[in-house]
Parts: structure tokens; C-alpha cells; sequence
């Protein structure tokens, strides 16, 4: 937690210097106990950032090839990020991230599973919608504009760009035990979520 | 990462794979085209006429032909019937990792072998890749079960072997990842086994 604190703070120091950065919907985020921040992915800054300006240190997903070099493989946990292997099913992805919310911390997740390549919203990877069913507690959708202007998933160089990021309002989803009515549920819940994100995006 | 991993086609002549690197720029090799970042994430067409063209990522996007399209227009060439062949450097999944937090179990991640270069050929049922050293390797279109980008590469994971991953030096890992999704969508059809829904973490059809 030290490193996740420290990085957070050279975040917050040093971002200024790069562009401005609007926060908005803070008090959307629950004071206490769990909560899954699903958010859009625009480019490699979002975590960076989000991580940085949320008040409540978030168990972040993050793809496992992100953890191969051995400094990553030592820093990214340290900074919360936990590992899912995208390429087949991963339960322990699942596993770790349900234990966290049981522990009653939040837990984030990229909704579209990858950076978006030209800007605009991609259709979810159901995966994130079904632990989103599978674990019941409160979602606080997040939107974040303008961290592909600064750094596009085709380009090297970070410029400068205002990024925003806007907490939604918390959505309740019911929780859902049975496989059958999960899959069931699938396509309303993925709908809702993306146009709770959608309606932030500028 | 580059233009070209956006623009797998050049939208102001059509060259599919034609844009190149040239300093700071890409230049499409069928007109000449000189594309570079613009201001933010817009991107400037110097046409070979002089005309500028700015747009947006996404108007750039919308400006490529569709990919179904472009598939059916693909020919066998080569003495292996290739349609489509592209230099690559894969690496192979040689085993797997364990991610610790102090005591805490997090999970499991593929470690990776060395890069072998060669060529990644597309045929009408499977992909191939030939190294320049060593024997080639194949997957075919039934034992495919992921198809998955991450960052510049192209993961394929097939039943029963290790995750592969591609970089390709001079062309497209989106464009390959397009071409290769729309080759299972077409195989998948063809041999009456649905329309593929989602292609991560498993081949899903309906």
C-alpha cells in the first residue's frame, strides 16, 4: 500500500505539469465497503490516473503479459494490479477479484478488455459484465475523455491534452448464483453499464 | 506502435498494408501518401497532390474498406497458396509463472520463449508460421479457440497448445487480428457452426 500511496502522490504532483486533469462525481464513490469501478479504456494513462484520483485504493485487472518482466511482475502487484489471463478463461482472475470485494475493497476492470484503437467506445467483453452479476455490489460506472488525445494506443508520445474523468453515480445490480440467470440477465446489464459510461464521454 | 497498426489500409488510395515507416512519418508505398500525428490524437494526409487531409482517429477509421470485402478479394499466391503473408516474430508460451502479493496466491502468467523471425501465412482454413530456422507450425481454423490482441501483437490460443504471440515488424497486428477474425467468422459459417459472438477469452458462437 506504501508504493500504491507514493505512486499516487507523484501522479497528482506531477500531472499538472502535463495537462489538466477535471475530476468529477467524487461523492460517488462509496465511503465504505466494496465496489466494482468499471470504467471505458482509452489508453495506457487510464489506469495510471484513475488509480491516482480515486480517494479508495482499487484492485485494478490487468492483463497477465503486463506481468512477465520480472520488475513488473514485482511492482504491478504492489500497486494493486492482479493479473487475468485474456486468451481463455480465467477463474482466478474471478476468484481473486470476488475475494477482494468479499474483503470489502473496490476492485476496477476495463469493461472493453482493450485500449480502444481509434478513440470511440468498443462493445464490452461480457467476462466484466458477468462478474459484475456474479458479485452484487454496487458499480460506479467511470468515464474518462481526452487520455487518447494525450496518448493514443498507435503512438509512442505522450502530449499534452485536459483529460476528464467522471465517477457515475453507483448502479445496483442484482446478485446472480445461478449460471443460467446470469447469462439471462447478460445483454440488459451489459447495456446499461455501457450507456451509464457512454453518457459521460464527451 | 505506429499510424500503420490503426490504418491497416491507406484511406486516400485504398493500398492494403501499404503504409511505411519514413522518419517521423509513414508514407504509403501505392500513392505516396505522407500520414503523421496531428495535434492530439488527429492525424495529417500530406496527399501526393499537396492536399492536407485532417481527421480524426475514428474518421480515418471509418474511411478503411470493410474487411469482408477486402477478404474476398484475397488470391492464392505463392507456391503454398498463401492469401495473405506477413514477416513475424513469434513467441511461444514455454510455461508458466506464479504472481505472489507477500503471501497472497494472485494467479498464474504465461512466460514466453525466445522470438523466432519468419513469415505468418494466411490460408483459406488454418495459419502457418515458418520460421527462417526450424520446422513450421500450424493451427487450424477448428483447434483455434482465442484469437486475442494485446498491445502490438496478435495472441492465438489453439486447444491443447500454448498461447503464440506475433509482432509483426512491418505490418499490422489490428489488421491481422481483423483478417484473421473475419477468416473464422467465414469458416465458422461455412461449416455450420454459428456466428461467432466473441472471440476472447473463448471462440462463442450463437
Amino acid at each position: 500500500m506504501t508504493l500504491y500511496r507514493l505512486a499516487q502522490g507523484i501522479v497528482r504532483g506531477l500531472w499538472p505539469l502535463i495537462g489538466r486533469l477535471d475530476v468529477r462525481g467524487l461523492e460517488n464513490i462509496p465511503t465504505s465497503g466494496p465496489f466494482l469501478l468499471v470504467a471505458n479504456h482509452q489508453s495506457i494513462l487510464d489506469p495510471i490516473l484513475i488509480q491516482a484520483v480515486c480517494p479508495r485504493p482499487v484492485h485494478t485487472m490487468a492483463k497477465s503479459t503486463q506481468f512477465t518482466s520480472p520488475i513488473f511482475a514485482w511492482l504491478m502487484p504492489r500497486l494493486l494490479s492482479f493479473p487475468v489471463r485474456r486468451f481463455e478463461i480465467d477463474p482466478q482472475a474471478v476468484r481473486y477479484a470476488l475475494r477482494k470485494l468479499r474483503e470489502g475493497e473496490p476492485v476496477g476492470v476495463y469493461v472493453e478488455g482493450e485500449r480502444s484503437w481509434d478513440g470511440r467506445l468498443q462493445p464490452p467483453r461480457l467476462g466484466a459484465v458477468r462478474l459484475v452479476l456474479k458479485a452484487g455490489v454496487p458499480v460506479v460506472p467511470v468515464s474518462i475523455s481526452g487520455a487518447y488525445e494525450a496518448w493514443p494506443r498507435w503512438h509512442r508520445q505522450l502530449r499534452r491534452a485536459p483529460v476528464r474523468i467522471t465517477f457515475g453515480e453507483p448502479l445496483r445490480f442484482p446478485r446472480l448464483d445461478r449460471r443460467a440467470d446470469r447469462e439471462a440477465a447478460l445483454p440488459a446489464a451489459a447495456d446499461r453499464l455501457m450507456s451509464a459510461i457512454a453518457a459521460e464521454l464527451d | 506502435m505506429a499510424i500503420r497498426d490503426l490504418l491497416w489500409a491507406c484511406p486516400l488510395c485504398g493500398a492494403e498494408g501499404g503504409l511505411r515507416p519514413a522518419g517521423k512519418r509513414e508514407v504509403c508505398r501505392g500513392c505516396g501518401a505522407r500520414y503523421r500525428r496531428g495535434r492530439g490524437a488527429s492525424i495529417v494526409a500530406e496527399a501526393p497532390d499537396g492536399t492536407m487531409h485532417v481527421h480524426s482517429a475514428a474518421e480515418w477509421a471509418d474511411r478503411l474498406p470493410e474487411i469482408e470485402q477486402y477478404m474476398q478479394r484475397l488470391e492464392p499466391t505463392g507456391p503454398d497458396g498463401a492469401l495473405l503473408r506477413s514477416r513475424a516474430r513469434a513467441k511461444t508460451a514455454t510455461g508458466e509463472s506464479v504472481i505472489r502479493f507477500g503471501s497472497v496466491y494472485m494467479n498464474r502468467i504465461e512466460r514466453f520463449g525466445p522470438a523466432k523471425e519468419g513469415v505468418l501465412a494466411l490460408h483459406g482454413d488454418r495459419v502457418r508460421f515458418t520460421p527462417d530456422a526450424g520446422e513450421a507450425e500450424e493451427w487450424t481454423f477448428d483447434e483455434i479457440t482465442a484469437v486475442q490482441p494485446s498491445s502490438s501483437t496478435l495472441q492465438i490460443k489453439s486447444r491443447r497448445r500454448p498461447v503464440v504471440s506475433f509482432r509483426f515488424p512491418e505490418d499490422s497486428a489490428r489488421f491481422w487480428e481483423e483478417v484473421l477474425c473475419a477468416a473464422l467468422r467465414r469458416h465458422y459459417r461455412a461449416t455450420g457452426r454459428g456466428e461467432i459472438i466473441e472471440f476472447q477469452p473463448r471462440i462463442a458462437t450463437r
